[in-house]
């Protein structure tokens, strides 16, 4: 921080030469204050006082939103995947049905959304499934989604499989 | 050390080609994102949601071609002219509607890209324009430089509070995990633990080593091979690149000068013949 505030400061002294002094103030504060919100916003819970987290999750939350937790503060141990199955056919993964790499992120996406036991996002989310695949909503094709979980970080690919049927009753 | 003006004047370019080229290899999928999203809309409070989350705000779908549109024209003309504050809102405005609107095939790297952009304003209003504000460029300047260090501290500390980054399996997790990779560092446990630590090493040490010369330049070609590596095992290609787009502001003014000068010298040539 010290020497970020040292160049920063550097570069306003250079600016000021050439104009009045009350603008560069505004900006060091603006850059400073803008900086540390996001810093509070963005940070493990431990490092930020509670009332600034709070100031700072008004602040960002509207307009900078931001998470740096990917694979943090550890990678999920178990994986997630949506499985399909057409009448009374093979269970298929859904993925290997979507080409594009958004659309195989969407199918992620709405795993894992669906390992809350939000009914109300469940309910949300079948239509979204049922449009990412084209297929229609008349209980002809059924869902699971299957984990597959690390027991032992030191043989993560020994993984145990648990299957949960879909948007059932 | 003073911003350097040819640096940004890449990193504005350089973020107009990043959504322009995010937009174009999204559109074999634009239906699925956009015209008839698969994220369900989730309606908002309004107020400042309704500029960043217009849909959510009631604006119907069927604009969502023409926002489409406007904002891949708005980065075109950032890519083929000097951005100005107005193009800079439009890409912004219109980034973060798309960006809501697939809200599940979003990113870190979409957030990212849409912070950017906003700081991009200002950055505009300080290099375009009859009048030239400098420390609006100042201001986006400098917030742009620290919102990358900002990112790189966040998940660094983030991994150290968990157990398997400090104890070198994290690594070994993902790869053994069928969404991600590379599968065949599952089977090489030294190598997983050592690029562990090396990540971790590297994403706590680049908020420092970047303020000087000697330690830039190597860091920032580690960053570049660390998420080139993200983007080919974890599938998120788009947030690779805007990491390396975020390094541009941090690049020195002399190899600025030189690549635009060598670009120029190419055009010309092209141009001559």
């Amino acid at each position: 921080m010290l020497v970020a505030y040292a160049r920063i400061n550097a570069d306003l002294h250079r600016h000021m030469e050439g104009s009045s002094r009350r603008t560069p103030s505004f900006v060091f504060i603006a850059i400073a204050v803008h900086t540390l919100l996001i810093a509070c916003y963005t940070l493990p819970a431990r490092y930020v006082p509670e009332a600034l987290r709070v100031q700072a999750q008004r602040y960002v939350r509207p307009v900078f939103h931001q998470q740096w937790r990917l694979f943090a503060p550890d990678p999920p141990t178990c994986s997630c995947r949506l499985e399909m199955q057409q009448g009374d056919g093979p269970w298929e993964p859904v993925e290997m049905q979507l080409d594009h790499y958004l659309a195989r992120r969407m199918a992620r996406s709405i795993c894992h959304h669906l390992g809350s036991t939000d009914r109300a996002m469940e309910a949300r989310l079948r239509p979204a499934l049922h449009r990412l695949l084209a297929v229609s909503d008349d209980g002809t094709v059924h869902f699971r989604r299957v984990e597959r979980c690390v027991l032992d970080a030191q043989a993560p690919e020994r993984r145990e499989e648990h299957v949960r049927k879909l948007f059932t009753p | 050390m003073n911003l350097p003006p040819t640096s940004l004047l890449l990193f504005q370019r350089g973020l107009h080609a990043w959504v322009l080229l995010y937009l174009l290899t999204a559109l074999p999928v634009a239906d699925l994102l956009w015209s008839d999203p698969v994220s369900p809309v989730l309606p908002n409070k309004g107020g400042i949601h309704a500029f960043v989350d217009p849909f959510g705000a009631g604006l119907p779908l069927w604009t969502a071609p023409l926002v489409l549109l406007l904002t891949a024209l708005a980065a075109l003309f950032g890519i083929l002219r000097q951005a100005t504050w107005w193009s800079s809102l439009v890409l912004w405005l219109g980034f973060n509607a798309l960006m809501q609107l697939a809200f599940l095939a979003s990113s870190g790297g979409l957030q990212l890209a849409a912070n950017l952009l906003f700081w991009n304003i200002p950055l505009a209003l300080g290099t375009a324009g009859p009048r030239r504000f400098s420390w609006a460029q100042l201001l986006g300047g400098w917030v742009i430089r620290l919102q990358l260090l900002v990112a790189y501290i966040a998940t660094a500390l983030h991994k150290l509070e968990g157990l398997h980054w400090t104890g070198g399996t994290a690594l070994r997790i993902v790869a053994t995990d069928e969404a991600f990779g590379p599968a065949w560092m599952a089977s090489m446990p030294q190598l997983a633990m050592l690029s562990t630590w090396a990540i971790l090493a590297f994403q706590l040490t680049f908020p420092l080593a970047v303020w000087w010369r000697c330690t830039r330049v190597p860091w920032m070609l580690i960053g570049s091979c660390f998420h080139m590596a993200t983007a080919l095992w974890m599938a998120v290609p788009e947030m690779a690149a805007i990491f390396l787009v975020a390094y541009l502001p941090w690049w020195d003014e002399a190899i600025s000068r030189s690549l635009l000068e060598r670009w120029g010298r190419i055009r010309a040539g092209a141009a001559a013949r």
